[in-house]
């Protein structure tokens, strides 16, 4: 660890924003078809973010991190036919925030049960959680069963290049928080809890207290992209709380390096294209190659590209942060 | 009409919940023997479906020696799994580990939709029907169970009087002990997971009796599995069978009385229920 400590620091923040600045000036200044695939990897980004937040740093594995993005978009669904029933609307900004709201207040009421748990455990109470939110709204008619709410005309609808803005400013965002908390006694806390969370306990760390903050902040910044989607479709379905997103979140982060600050931006570029890539050349198999991938990579690359980058930096007496 | 419903509830759920029970126990077995949870538990239910399917259709063979060789065929699956990929995830992460055998899980079920469809498929056999009045007990639910019971009791009583058991109760208990008192722990494990592998095969063949099935019906099953274990105490297999009852009457009640599409719901309430109240499960500190 000598060499780590006396090593000069290769700045991340700098990094992960400038290449989000690229890929917002690519988006922009692209056509229709190349700003809404850019579109879907900064969403998918954001989601890899705030499962990092949480499940990156402190290694609890949770699984049904897709319910905080799927319940932002139902909140901007709910809350729009809710006020239109009543004649009135709210300016689209405060309908997104209210989804990050509502999916961070909702991370708070089952974080308090279900963070009591540990490994498997809290991974099986996650999917479970996650698939009984899902089973409910695809069984209430309030909520519009299995055929999803509908705002089209209740909210103003924009074009792919507004949506990415919106998007681009919560990407920036959720990256700025991450630098923070990985600074912050958070960060450090969250960190500890992942070597050992009895030996943190017992050292003074408040495990439980740093656990549902991260937990919250991680469920707040999937509740906005979750928002964000409902306005992009003008509908929320219940589609959107199918675990294989969860997966596709896992996978960024793993790939990229779980718990580190450049990691999920890698992760979900590199993800979104060899999945696309796969897709296209693949179309039947590209999931059973990707699944494989998955497993050597866990195997044999367990910290991610971050991680590998590290090792080799190392040897230069250079870290990235 | 209100009894004739209620005693049919009953006999449906005790039929359902001695299955519930057998898919939980090869989970409960894995994860009591290594601590280690198959996440692709779901994804191997309905291979084992689809493998004695197969057996079924292209062999025509009788459905229950399909499924016994589809149980063989499971162990010999969990004997490569193991080797291949297992024993690099006993001491792993937990994070590591869900998430490898999750890539198994994508694995076999986009294998099953390439080998056989997304369409539901079933293996068509008519067993007698028995009708009480109103009541009618099918025959092919009776079959399930007689077999379930039949493979959840041989796995008691191996856990319970043979050597095999005792080695296998004694690395449950202590790893390490166990490796000081000459027991082959990498062998325990490797035959642990497999039978826990071959019985989940079991599970998914007799489900195919009485249930469609489809490549990524997996998630339910496993969903209710994992209920079951954790409300039997997970790596308890007694437990499990037990809870697999429980939470196969809940499943009928909610059928019968409110809708089916909410019983799994309701099956998750339970779920959080128990972490909230009695996170051992039912079975906590009785051994």
């Amino acid at each position: 660890m000598q060499g780590i400590r006396s090593s000069i620091g290769l700045n991340s923040l700098t990094m992960s924003v400038g290449f989000l600045v690229l890929i917002g000036i690519i988006g922009l200044v692209s056509d229709t078809a190349t700003t809404s695939y850019l579109h879907a990897m900064v969403e998918l980004m954001i989601l890899a973010y705030s499962l990092n937040l949480f499940t990156g740093i402190s290694g609890y594995a949770n699984f049904g991190h897709v319910i905080f993005y799927g319940l932002g978009a139902y909140t901007v669904s709910v809350s729009a036919v809710g006020l239109n029933a009543i004649g009135t609307s709210l300016p689209t900004p405060v309908y997104v925030l209210g989804a990050g709201v509502f999916a961070a207040v909702f991370a708070l009421v089952i974080g308090f049960p279900i963070l009591r748990l540990r490994g498997d455990y809290f991974a099986i109470a996650t999917l479970g959680i996650n698939e009984a939110v899902r089973v409910t709204i695809c069984n209430t008619k309030e909520l519009g069963e299995g055929r999803g709410i509908y705002v089209l005309g209740l909210v103003p609808s924009y074009d792919i290049k507004t949506l990415f803005i919106q998007l681009l400013i919560i990407a920036f965002a959720v990256v700025i928080t991450t630098h923070i908390v990985l600074k912050t006694k958070l960060g450090y806390g969250l960190r500890a809890i992942r070597a050992d969370e009895d030996v943190a306990e017992i050292m003074g760390v408040n495990t439980s207290k740093y656990k549902i903050l991260a937990y919250a902040l991680g469920a707040f910044f999937a509740g906005l992209a979750g928002g964000v989607v409902t306005l992009q479709f003008a509908c929320s379905f219940p589609e959107y709380l199918l675990i294989t997103r969860s997966v596709d979140m896992f996978s960024a982060i793993v790939i990229g390096g779980t718990g580190t600050l450049l990691g999920p931006l890698v992760g979900s570029v590199i993800f979104w294209i060899v999945k696309d890539a796969l897709l296209i050349n693949f179309p039947y198999f590209h999931l059973i190659i990707f699944g494989t991938a998955l497993i050597l990579l866990i195997l044999f690359f367990p910290r991610g590209i971050v991680g590998l980058v590290n090792k080799s930096l190392a040897k230069r007496g250079k870290v990235l942060e | 009409m209100a009894f004739e419903l209620l005693t049919q509830t009953i006999i449906n759920g005790l039929f359902i919940g001695f299955l519930f029970g057998l898919a939980g126990m090869g989970l409960t077995l894995i994860f009591g023997i290594m601590k280690l949870l198959n996440f692709a538990h779901g994804a191997m239910i309905m291979f084992g479906a689809y493998t004695a399917f197969w057996l079924f259709i292209l062999y025509s063979m009788n459905p229950l020696v399909a499924i016994l060789i589809g149980t063989i065929v499971g162990l010999v699956f969990g004997v490569a799994l193991y080797r291949t990929l297992v024993n690099r995830l006993v001491r792993a992460p937990a994070l590591a580990s869900l998430l490898a055998l999750f890539g198994v899980s994508m694995i076999l079920e986009n294998s099953m939709l390439n080998l056989w469809s997304p369409n539901p498929r079933s293996i068509p056999v008519d067993y007698p029907t028995l009708s009480y009045g109103l009541v009618t007990i099918s025959g092919s639910r009776v079959l399930v169970s007689i077999v379930a019971i039949a493979a959840s009791v041989l796995l008691l009583a191996t856990l319970r009087w043979t050597y095999f058991g005792r080695v296998i109760r004694a690395t449950v208990q202590d790893s390490r002990a166990a490796t000081l008192m000459g027991v082959d722990v990498n062998r325990v494990y490797t035959l642990g997971f497999s039978i826990g592998i071959a019985l989940t095969f079991l599970s998914g063949g007799l489900l195919a009796l009485i249930y469609p099935f489809e490549p990524f019906g997996g998630l339910q099953y496993a969903l209710y599995s994992f209920v079951v274990v954790v409300l039997g105490t997970l790596g308890n297999p007694a437990g499990c069978l037990f809870a697999g009852l429980i939470i196969g009457l809940i499943h009928s009640f909610t059928g019968s009385y409110w809708t089916l599409n909410m019983s799994p719901a309701v099956a998750y309430l339970i779920l959080v229920l128990t972490f909230l109240f009695r996170p051992g499960g039912i079975m906590a500190g009785r051994e």
